[in-house]
C-alpha cells in the first residue's frame, strides 16, 4: 500500500515528496525497500522530507536530521552525525 | 492428569473465498498448536500472512471455517461474546496513545492482578522512541508473564534494537507465512528458517552490532 502511495505521489513529477511514517506496519524487508526508494528519489534529484519513528533506518538514508519534541525542533544537523553519536542519539531519540 | 493448556489452537482452518457460484479461495489459514504454560511468545510474519486473523480466531471475534480454539480449556467460540475478554484479549495497534506522557490507555491503569484475562495478544505495538515508552511496555509484558499469563507479541522488527528486544523478551516464536505457521522454541532456531531470514532482510546479522 505504501509503495502504491509513493508511486502515486511521483506521478506528478514533484520536486519535493513528504512522507509521513512510510514504514508504519510494514514487514522489515518491505521497509528496507521503501528506504531504498527514498535513496533513489534523492539520487534522481527529488527532495524528500521523511517523518519516521524508526530513527536508525531513517537516519541511514538522510542527509539532514531534525528532532522534534512537543512542537519544537530540539536538534538539527547532519543525519550522519546523529547516527554516529550514540550518546546524543540516546539523549534525543532514546535509542 | 496433565494440566489444561493455556491455549490450544486445535486444527483451525480459516478460509476466505471470493465469488458466489464459482468460489475461489483467496486466503487460507491453518493453525494447530498448543501453548501449555505461561510465557511470552513472539509472532512475526510478512504483511497479509494471517497474524491478525490468527489473533481474531483466538479471541473469538472471527469464526474458524473448521477446528476449535480452547483458552484455559474453554472453546472460545462457545463462550458468551461479552465474557470472551475474560479469557483472551486482543490489543490492536491503535491502543497506543499519542500523548503518552499525559495519558495512558485504560487497560494499563487497571491493576492486572485479577484472574483474567489469561491470554494477552499484542498486535504490532509500536515501539516508539518516546521517553520510557519501550521500557514501560516491556515491564508490562513481563508483569503479565509473572502473573502466569500468556503474552503473544506480534511485532515487525524494523530496527536492530527491535530484534534484540524480541530476542531478549520472547521465550518462543511463531512465524506466519501465507497462512501457515512454524513454531521455533528459541531465537536461534527461528533464524535458521530461510523464510524468516528473507522476511528480516538486511536486519539479519545486524542484531549483533
Amino acid at each position: 500500500m505504501q509503495m502504491v502511495s509513493i508511486s502515486r505521489a511521483l506521478l506528478g513529477s514533484p520536486g519535493l515528496v513528504l512522507m509521513d511514517e512510510p514504514s508504519q506496519g510494514l514487514a522489515p524487508k518491505i521497509v528496507q525497500d521503501v528506504m531504498k526508494t527514498v535513496s533513489r528519489l534523492k539520487s534522481e534529484g527529488i527532495a524528500v522530507l521523511l517523518v519516521e519513528q524508526n530513527a536508525q533506518s531513517a537516519l541511514a538514508v538522510s542527509d539532514r536530521a531534525y528532532v522534534m519534541d512537543h512542537g519544537k525542533v530540539v536538534h538539527q544537523g547532519p543525519a550522519a552525525e546523529l547516527l554516529e553519536d550514540a550518546p546524543m542519539r540516546e539523549r534525543l531519540l532514546g535509542v | 492428569m496433565t494440566e489444561t493448556p493455556l491455549l490450544h489452537v486445535d486444527q483451525v482452518h480459516k478460509t476466505y473465498t471470493q465469488g458466489v457460484l464459482n468460489k475461489r479461495v483467496t486466503f487460507d489459514l491453518q493453525a494447530d498448536f498448543t501453548i501449555e504454560k505461561p510465557g511470552i511468545v513472539g509472532v512475526m510474519g510478512p504483511n497479509g500472512s494471517g497474524k491478525t486473523t490468527l489473533f481474531e480466531l483466538i479471541t473469538g471475534s472471527n469464526n474458524p471455517t473448521s477446528g476449535q480454539v480452547r483458552v484455559c480449556g474453554q472453546d472460545i467460540h462457545q463462550v458468551r461474546s461479552d465474557q470472551r475478554d475474560r479469557l483472551a484479549i486482543h490489543y490492536h495497534q491503535s491502543y497506543q496513545v499519542r500523548h503518552f506522557r499525559k495519558r495512558r490507555p485504560n487497560f494499563m491503569l487497571q491493576p492486572s492482578s485479577t484472574d483474567y484475562p489469561k491470554v494477552h495478544l499484542f498486535d504490532e505495538p509500536q515501539f516508539n522512541t518516546q521517553d520510557g515508552y519501550i521500557g514501560f511496555m516491556l515491564d508490562f509484558f513481563r508483569r503479565l508473564r509473572e502473573e502466569s499469563r500468556l503474552v503473544v507479541l506480534c511485532v515487525h522488527p524494523n530496527e536492530p534494537f527491535h530484534l534484540r528486544i524480541m530476542q531478549e523478551i520472547c521465550e518462543s516464536f511463531i512465524f506466519v507465512q501465507k497462512g501457515r505457521l512454524t513454531q521455533a522454541p528459541d531465537f536461534n532456531t527461528l533464524l535458521q528458517n530461510p523464510d524468516v531470514t528473507a522476511y528480516l532482510g538486511e536486519l539479519v546479522g545486524s542484531q549483533a552490532a
